[in-house]
C-alpha cells in the first residue's frame, strides 16, 4: 500500500477515487499518539472505524476523520471482496475477547469454545504476522469459512479448512468477535448458512423419498447451476461447500436465492411441488422462531406462501 | 443440448413409435384377422406379452440404480416383482390360449395375478409412507384395520361360494376390478401429491389397469369376449387393447424415471468433467 503523508485535500481527492470508482479499500492513518482505519465498501465510507490502540469499541467515522491528524501517515489500498465481510465485522463491533496472546492448546480451546456458542462467532488468528478469520457456524458445527488474507483465498472446503485449523506457530495472537444480527457482516454470514441449512434439510429428505442416485443429480445440477454464473458454490457427498464471495448482501441474497430456486425446480420436477412444499413446511416448522424470518426472507418468490407455516 | 439428453429424446421417441407399431400391428390383427389357422391368435398373444414384459423390464434396469440399503429401493422392488409375477400370469394365459382356446377361470395365471397384488400393493403403501410417515401407532391402527378387513371379506367370500350365490370365477372376474381399485384409490392419491412432478407418471398405469380389468371382467360376464380372434370382433379387441395400453402407461411412466435416473444424472456429471 502507498505510504503519503496526509493531508485533508489528499484524502478528500482518495475518497473521490474510491467513490468514483465503487472499489472497496482500507485508509490507513499513523499518528505519534493514535492510529485509526478507515474502511470503504462500494466506494462509501463505512460509518464506524477502528482506532488502534486505545478502546477497542468502533468509533463514528466522520467523527475520528475530523480531528487534527497533520504529521500522520497515510496509506490506502484496495480491499479484496474476500475480506470484505471480516472487514465489516470488526470495523463494526468490538472483539469480546480483544487480541492476546495464546499458546496452541489455548487457541484449540478458544475454538471449541466457539464452536460450542449457539450463535456463529469470528475469530481472529495471526500466526507469523499472517492474518486468518475463522467463521464459526456454532452449535457444535465445524468452522466452515477460513479467510486467509495472506493467500487471498476464501476457504471453504472442509479438508483444507481441517488443516488450517492447526495453527504453524507455537505463539499467536487471537480475538474473538461475537454475532450481532445488526452486523451487515453477519448477515450475510447468515444467508450463507441459511442456504446450507435450507440445501441439507431438502436434499436428505430428497434422498429418502427418490434414492441416492436422484441426490447426486440434484447436488450435480446445483454445482452446475453455480459454475455457470462462477460461483465457487459446489455439492460435494451431499454437504455444500460454498465459498461465495460477493459485495453486497443482496447480491448475496439474490445469488443464494437463484440456487435454491434451481435446486427446487429441480426436486419439483421429479416429487412435484406439492411434495417439496410439504418438506419445506417441515423444515420451517422444525425452526426456532428467532430463526423463521430470515430463513423464509431466503426463499425463492414461489415458495413465500410458505412463510406462515411453523410461526404458530 | 447435451448429447446424452438428445440422446434421451431420441430414445423415448424410438421407444413410443415402436410400443405404437406394436400397438397397431396388435389392433389391425384384431380387426382383419389376416393370418391363417391359429396364427392370429399366436401373433396377438406374442405381442401382449411384449406389452406386459416391458415395465418389467424397466423396472429391472431402475432397480439397478439402487443400493439394497436405500428405502425406496422396496417401492421398485415391490412394483418389479408383481410386474414380473404379471408377466408369468400372462405368458401362462397366453400359452393356455394359443394351445387350447378359451382359458377357464380360474386358472394357472392367477396363481401368479393375485399374488402380484400383494407386491404392488407394497410398493405403493412404500412409496405413500415416505411421503407421509407414520407413527407407531397410527402403523399399528392401520395394519388391524387391514387385518380384519381382509379377514371379513375372505369369511364373507367363503359364505357367498358355500351358499352358492356367487360362483368361483365370477368371483376372481370380479375380485381384479376391486383389488385394481384399492391399489387406483392410492395410486390417485400419490398422482396427487406428486401433481406434475416425473414421479407420479408410473401410477397412471394403476388407473388404466383398473378400466382395462373392468372391460374385460364386464365383457366377460356378458359373453362378449372372444378367446379366438376372430374377424372384426370389438369386445375382445376393446377389451384387450384397454390392456395393452394400461402396460404402455406403465412402460412410459417407469421409462420417465429410468431416463432421469440413466441420462439426467450421466449428463450433469458429463458437464462438470468437460
Amino acid at each position: 500500500m502507498p505510504e503519503v503523508v496526509f493531508s485533508r485535500p489528499f484524502l478528500t481527492q482518495v475518497l473521490g477515487d474510491y467513490r468514483d470508482s465503487g472499489q472497496h479499500g482500507l485508509i490507513q492513518l499513523r499518528g505519534e499518539s493514535a492510529g485509526v482505519d478507515f474502511l470503504i465498501v462500494n466506494g462509501e465510507l463505512w460509518p464506524t472505524c477502528r482506532l488502534s490502540g486505545g478502546s477497542a469499541e468502533p468509533e463514528i467515522t466522520t467523527q475520528v476523520m475530523d480531528r487534527d491528524w497533520q504529521g500522520a501517515s497515510m496509506t490506502f489500498g484496495v480491499l479484496p471482496d474476500l475480506a470484505l465481510r471480516v472487514a465489516k465485522i470488526s470495523f463494526s463491533i468490538a472483539p469480546a475477547l480483544p487480541a492476546v496472546e495464546l499458546s496452541r492448546g489455548d487457541f484449540y480451546a478458544l475454538m471449541n469454545q466457539c464452536q460450542k456458542e449457539n450463535r456463529p462467532g469470528l475469530l481472529w488468528l495471526c500466526c507469523d504476522d499472517e492474518p486468518f478469520f475463522f467463521f464459526a457456524p456454532g452449535r457444535y458445527k465445524n468452522v466452515d469459512h477460513v479467510v486467509d488474507i495472506a493467500a487471498g483465498e476464501l476457504v471453504a472446503d472442509p479438508a483444507l479448512i481441517a488443516a488450517m485449523i492447526t495453527p504453524r506457530c507455537d505463539s499467536m495472537q487471537a480475538a474473538y468477535f461475537p454475532f450481532s444480527a445488526e452486523i451487515e457482516g453477519w448477515q450475510e454470514y447468515c444467508l450463507h448458512l441459511h442456504f446450507c441449512e435450507i440445501y441439507d434439510a431438502v436434499a436428505h429428505r430428497y434422498a429418502d423419498l427418490t434414492g441416492r442416485v436422484m441426490s447426486q443429480l440434484l447436488g450435480r445440477t446445483v454445482s452446475q447451476y453455480a459454475l455457470n454464473y462462477s460461483w465457487p458454490v459446489e455439492v460435494r457427498m451431499g454437504t455444500v461447500i460454498d465459498g461465495l464471495v460477493l459485495s453486497s448482501l443482496d447480491e448475496y441474497r439474490h445469488a443464494y436465492r437463484s440456487l435454491l430456486s434451481c435446486m427446487f425446480e429441480q426436486a419439483a420436477s421429479s416429487i412435484g411441488d406439492k411434495v417439496l412444499g410439504f418438506i419445506l413446511n417441515d423444515y420451517l416448522d422444525s425452526l426456532p422462531a428467532h430463526h423463521h424470518a430470515s430463513v423464509t426472507g431466503l426463499l425463492p418468490e414461489a415458495y413465500t406462501f410458505l412463510s406462515s407455516a411453523g410461526e404458530s | 443440448m447435451n448429447d446424452l439428453m438428445r440422446l434421451k429424446k431420441q430414445e423415448l421417441v424410438y421407444f413410443v413409435i415402436f410400443l405404437g407399431l406394436l400397438l397397431g400391428i396388435y389392433i389391425w390383427v384384431y380387426l382383419v384377422a389376416p393370418l391363417p389357422g391359429v396364427g392370429n391368435n399366436l401373433l396377438v398373444n406374442l405381442i401382449y406379452v411384449v406389452f406386459s414384459a416391458y415395465p418389467a423390464i424397466i423396472l429391472w434396469k431402475i432397480l439397478r440404480f439402487y443400493d439394497k440399503s436405500e428405502v425406496p429401493r422396496g417401492i421398485w422392488l415391490g412394483f418389479f416383482i408383481g410386474f414380473v409375477l404379471f408377466l408369468l400370469g400372462d405368458v401362462s394365459w397366453s400359452l393356455w390360449n394359443i394351445l387350447f382356446g378359451e382359458v377357464p377361470t380360474p386358472s394357472v395365471a392367477e396363481f401368479f395375478y393375485i399374488p402380484a397384488y400383494i407386491f404392488l400393493a407394497t410398493g405403493l403403501f412404500c412409496q405413500y409412507g415416505l411421503i407421509f410417515p407414520v407413527n407407531k401407532i397410527k402403523r399399528m391402527i392401520a395394519s388391524h384395520v387391514l387385518f380384519w378387513f381382509f379377514g371379513i371379506s375372505v369369511a364373507a367370500v367363503i359364505v357367498f361360494l358355500r351358499s352358492g350365490g356367487i360362483s368361483l370365477d365370477d368371483l376372481i372376474e370380479y375380485l381384479y376390478p376391486v383389488l385394481d381399485l384399492l391399489l387406483a384409490v392410492i395410486a390417485i392419491s400419490l398422482i396427487r401429491t406428486f401433481a406434475h412432478g416425473s414421479l407420479a407418471r408410473p401410477f397412471w398405469g394403476f388407473l388404466a389397469l383398473f378400466f382395462a380389468d373392468l372391460t374385460y371382467a364386464i365383457l366377460m360376464e356378458s359373453g362378449s369376449y372372444s378367446f379366438v380372434v376372430v374377424d372384426l370382433h370389438l369386445g375382445s379387441l376393446i377389451a384387450d387393447v384397454f390392456y395393452a395400453l394400461a402396460y404402455i402407461t406403465f412402460a412410459l411412466g417407469f421409462w420417465t424415471h429410468y431416463a432421469v435416473l440413466k441420462y439426467d444424472s450421466q449428463a450433469h456429471m458429463d458437464i462438470r468433467s468437460g
